[in-house]
């Protein structure tokens, strides 16, 4: 590198990508004051939802919850650009309900760009990092494939699929970090400083012109009304308002100055109402003939002739492989989605595919509805780089070297979701560290993000991991409603969150808490009210009117979810009780296994590869054995 | 905080005490609902010995010993513990512990009392190493035990039942967590068939706790009849057959000598040989009398004694408790000197100073034992007190699981149920892991929107 230009400003924390991780890291570190840089190849792609246009879904729609609870931007930009809303599961539980969105895709997009560049203490670079520097065993800096280095004192990288991207439609491939745009050298830099790199495998199906679409043929889904919203802000306070806190921490008074509505807001909401205009996704299916064309192009397709050496996920498999695996159904389900409001293209999900475009081209064709549909994008498979993410700490951090952090695809997830959720939490432990602060981990018992971070560092990853509710042990306690509750307080601690969350969350609370209360000391129809509440035909939109307008509807059904299930809860508690000692106890990033005389070499490899932060968090690695444990204990205690 | 755990600390089988340890934050409770006395553990003197019985949930009292309560920290682990110190006769030691274990506590793991006393810092910090090893030695065997179960009958019907049960899971898991796919898991009537099945089995294998325990302990045999028929002569007869290796040495028990004998394999636990040994005086035989009849009660095979040359009608015969018949050999003793009309043709005739009719009584023995008796069922093999409280809590769980789909319940209500009770197997075959479950909703069902 002839000549080398080091921009003058110095950074407390630079985010390498501005992908969903990325740019949830940059706001956590900005929010929490430190000097903060996204860097990223294209600012006209920040956010871009290179899959389908959707938010949410089952244990994600948790997700998108708790990082609006720690103040993140993913739920509320997915409230300010949705075309669709529903809960999923509204009939089950209410712990496993969970809100999805459509989203309009370039509207997420460039609404997202404003609140980055709104933000105090946020600077965005447009550039391709192309190596880390690093000094000692700590990192100092970013060079970018033009030469200009940024010094920092921390890095997040959330490079999603385009460190040595490779892009496959049928045999034909190329490289790419997404069909149209470059790859990332950032791998080669990471195996050079001694990590390790994997391949993994995802893949997309193609678009459609909308009027090429012959909707009669499909049937509607439509969205819930009224539109159920992510954000526990929603509804509270007015958009202009809310972007003007989003990207402030000054204190909102009547006399602030009100930012204009943003082009991109397309949903109206205010302390009455959320007001969408929700546009239908549609359902069809594929056929035999759809399944004939597949099959006998098996060959084409890179995956079934070895040309894909990546690791697919198995809970998104192309359509060649359900037609193969799930040779008797003779349909698969297909949804067509919108991408806006503003264009015609339809995401087709639930047929990721790699075959050569005709091949495309003629089983799309064979769908009812799709017989002149036009394919404006073909589908691919896309192959790229990740590290093993047992390389990391719970707070993100590499072991190998400090002030380096890794989130989304680069530690082997999948999802929008999970992707963003890891982006809040590296970019804030990466700031609370520069700030000389105790790390924030998150427990399995107390949120889905504790449960994603504490899979990923202790078990590691053998396919692109995505979250499930069945991942989580502690399940009934994280509802998609009382993320809030769960995890608001933190923020507000750690400063992640502005005054109004604050205030709106602490007013729930202090309801939530009279509601309660008032159920224990009030009789109806000859019980105690909350008694009443408990029994499963009763619920509370049946109450007469003046009891029931005491507290608004919200606090109604958290109320009754805590009392409903008041028994199952009260078991998961006596759980984590019965775990929360190992949980705390912390074993030092620099215990010598070695000295642990006696244990199994099994448990001696893993635990000195994982160095896990707590006991709990040992007990959880496989193949470590009560016993090890209990040598282990005995060990720390000694010192 | 830890749980609560239990051991019996007492080395097995040799002691004429057994004491048992409960240490945790709800020892005392445990104790107070298992031991009865003046006063609930919870209330007793600490450090203050106090006699109590054990009892069943059940309310059958088990044993007579005496309660000692300590509070935490001033404890050998640091925490609350009780101890109880009760007769050392294997099979009432047994029950005790498993009557502990059934309110709620779990087994402690090899040297888990050593290691808690150590971090809560009872111990020295050079004493660490010895802490170690001790943990190493008895992980060890632990280890050996649990192979040797795995390997058997028990863990491959342990592993069956998973098998079984994971895809109940999987299918309600999947119900929960892809309700946007076209997919159909089972539900309803196909999900309780599977539980059912899952029921019968681990009820099953509850069954052949008391199996293990005969097999492990011996079965407690009671020879009983009217004075100088012959009883010590039967005796000194059974006492010429093999020993059993369960018991090496003949044990003394506070008011009982035991001796452990083996017929046809079949370990046999000869009780309240001591008064067949001093039935000389009317006195001694009178109280000796009043024990074997409390004795026939818990016996699993009684040995009835009559003189053959007396009929019937002129023998006082033993009074046995209700249903103790199906468990009674009678003996036509001295039949080597003509057996009067009118005893049943399926009574054992032998002579005691002869030597006669012996091999038909080992054979009447093995036939009452494994055929008609205790140790009647298709399970060749039995499981031990930790794996029979893992069993009812996975029938407990799945009785649950079941209920709650019966009565309407949300999915993940179910699930909680059918988690815990995977858990509970978990302890006999190995932690069961999500990815399991995952895996089975993968190759079951093409999910994939």
């Amino acid at each position: 590198m002839s000549s080398l230009f080091t921009y003058p400003k110095h950074y407390d924390v630079i985010v390498c990508g501005a992908g969903h991780a990325g740019v949830e890291a940059a706001m956590a570190a900005a929010r929490l004051g430190c000097q903060t840089a996204i860097l990223t190849q294209n600012l006209d792609t920040i956010s871009q939802m290179s899959c389908n246009p959707a938010i949410g879904g089952l244990a994600k729609g948790n997700v998108v919850r708790e990082i609006d609870a720690l103040g993140g931007v993913m739920g509320l930009n997915t409230d300010a650009t949705g075309v669709q809303f529903r809960m999923l599961n509204a009939k089950k539980g209410p712990s496993v309900q969970s809100p999805r969105a459509q989203c309009d895709k370039k509207a997420y997009q460039f609404r997202m760009k404003w609140l980055i560049e709104n933000q105090p203490n946020l600077d965005l670079h447009q550039g391709n990092a192309a190596e880390i520097l690093v000094e000692g065993d700590a990192v100092v800096g970013i060079r970018t494939s033009l030469g200009m280095v940024y010094r920092t004192k921390s890095v997040v990288i959330s490079s999603g699929t385009f460190m040595r991207g490779l892009l496959h439609v049928g045999l034909q491939n190329q490289a790419g970090g997404r069909m149209g745009d470059s790859i990332s050298t950032l791998s080669d830099s990471l195996r050079h400083l001694g990590f390790e790199v994997k391949r993994f495998k995802t893949g997309t199906p193609c678009r459609l012109n909308g009027r090429s679409i012959d909707f009669t043929k499909c049937e509607a889904q439509p969205g819930d009304e009224p539109a159920p919203a992510f954000s526990y802000l929603s509804g509270v306070v007015d958009t202009e308002e809310l972007a003007w806190q989003g990207a402030s921490r000054t204190p909102v008074s009547a006399s602030s100055p009100s930012l204009p509505r943003h082009p991109f807001t397309l949903n109206n909401w205010n302390k009455e109402s959320f007001h969408v205009e929700q546009i239908p996704c549609w359902i069809t299916y594929t056929n035999t003939k759809t399944h004939d064309v597949i099959r006998a192009n098996l060959d084409k397709s890179p995956m079934y002739c070895g040309r894909i050496e990546g690791v697919g996920p198995r809970y998104c498999p192309s359509v060649e492989d359900k037609v193969v695996r799930f040779a008797e159904k003779d349909r698969h389900q297909v949804f067509l989605e919108p991408e806006g409001h503003h264009t015609n293209e339809y995401y087709i999900n639930g047929v990721s595919t790699s075959l050569p475009y005709e091949v495309q081209f003629e089983f799309i064709r064979s769908i009812s509805g799709l017989e002149k549909a036009e394919i404006v994008r073909p589908g691919y498979a896309v192959e790229y780089d990740y590290c093993p993410p047992t390389q990391l700490y719970p707070t993100l951090e590499t072991k190998l070297v400090a002030g380096l952090y890794f989130a989304g695809q680069i530690n082997g997830t999948s999802g929008y979701e999970e992707a963003a959720g890891q982006g809040l939490l590296a970019g804030a432990n990466a700031a609370l560290k520069v700030q000389g602060r105790p790390a924030f981990i998150l427990p399995r018992s107390e949120a889905y993000l504790g449960v994603l971070i504490d899979d990923l560092v202790t078990k590691g990853v053998t396919e692109p991991y995505r979250l499930f509710t069945s991942r989580a042990e502690y399940r009934l306690l994280l509802r998609q409603d009382n993320c809030d509750l769960r995890l608001t307080p933190r923020a507000i601690e750690l400063g992640l969150t502005c005054p109004t969350r604050a205030q709106v969350t602490q007013e729930k609370i202090a309801q939530l808490a009279e509601a309660m209360t008032f159920v224990q000391n009030t009789s109806y129809e000859s019980m105690r009210l909350n008694a009443w509440i408990k029994r499963t035909e009763n619920d509370h939109t049946s109450l007469p009117q003046d009891i029931r307008a005491k507290f608004p509807d919200s606090i109604w059904q958290l109320l009754e979810n805590d009392i409903k299930y008041e028994g199952y809860v009260q078991r998961q508690e006596v759980m984590i009780e019965k775990t929360s000692r190992m949980e705390e106890k912390e074993i030092p990033a620099s215990f010598d296994y070695t000295k642990i005389h006696g244990l199994k070499k099994e448990a001696y490899m893993r635990l000195s590869q994982i160095r896990p932060a707590t006991l709990g968090q040992a007990t959880r690695i496989q193949g470590v054995t009560p016993a090890d444990i209990a040598l282990l204990a005995v060990m720390l205690r000694k010192g | 905080m830890h749980d609560t755990i239990a051991a019996i600390s007492t080395a097995l089988g040799e002691a004429a005490l057994a004491v048992l340890r409960i240490s945790g934050p709800e020892a005392l409770k445990v104790a107070a609902k298992v031991f009865a006395g003046r006063a609930p553990a919870t209330e007793l003197t600490p450090r203050m010995a106090h006699r109590a019985s054990a009892k069943t949930a059940d309310g059958i009292t088990l044993d007579d010993g005496l309660l000692i309560c300590f509070r935490g920290p001033a404890s050998y682990t640091g925490e609350d513990v009780v101890e109880y110190h009760g007769h050392g006769g294997l099979l009432v030691t047994q029950k005790v512990y498993e009557a502990v274990l059934a309110a709620g506590v779990r087994a402690a793991g090899p040297g888990e009392f050593t290691q808690r006393a150590f971090l809560n810092g009872k111990m020295d910090l050079t004493q660490a190493e010895a802490v170690m090893d001790l943990i190493q030695a008895q992980s060890t065997l632990a280890l050996r035990a649990a192979h040797e179960q795995l390997g058997g009958a028990i863990g491959k019907e342990a592993l069956a039942l998973k098998e079984v049960l994971i895809p109940v899971l999987a299918h309600v898991e999947a119900y929960i967590d892809f309700p946007e796919e076209d997919i159909s898991p089972d539900t309803g009537a196909a999900l309780i068939a599977r539980m059912d099945e899952v029921l019968i089995r681990a009820r099953r294998l509850i069954d052949t706790g008391e199996q293990g325990r005969i097999l492990r302990h011996g079965a407690r045999t009671v020879i009983c009849g009217e004075p100088n028929v012959g009883k010590s002569s039967l005796l000194n007869v059974l006492l010429g057959f093999e020993r059993a290796i369960v018991s090496p040495t003949a044990g003394t028990t506070r008011d009982t000598i035991e001796e452990v004998i083996q017929v046809h394999g079949i370990p046999l636990r000869l009780v309240d040989t001591a008064g067949l040994r001093e039935h000389s005086s009317d006195g001694i035989e009178k109280v000796g009398m009043e024990r074997t009849r409390r004795e026939l009660e818990r016996a699993d095979l009684i040995l009835e004694v009559v003189d053959a040359s007396l009929p019937p009608a002129q023998t006082h015969r033993v009074e046995l408790p209700e249903g103790a018949e199906k468990r009674r050999i009678l003996l036509l003793n001295k039949a080597d000197l003509g057996v009067a009309p009118g005893w049943p043709g399926e009574a054992v005739r032998l002579s005691c100073e002869a030597g006669t009719g012996v091999e038909a009584l080992r054979e009447a023995i093995r036939e009452l034992v494994l055929h008609s008796g205790p140790l009647m069922s298709e399970h060749p093999v039995a499981i031990n007190s930790r794996h029979q409280v893992c069993f009812e809590r996975v029938a407990a769980h799945i009785t649950a699981a079941k209920a709650a789909l019966n009565a309407g319940q949300a999915p993940e209500y179910i699930a909680l149920d059918l988690r815990e009770g995977l858990q509970a197997l978990g302890e006999v075959v190995g932690v069961v892991d999500v990815e399991e479950v995952l895996d089975v909703i993968f190759s079951s069902f093409c999910i994939g929107k």
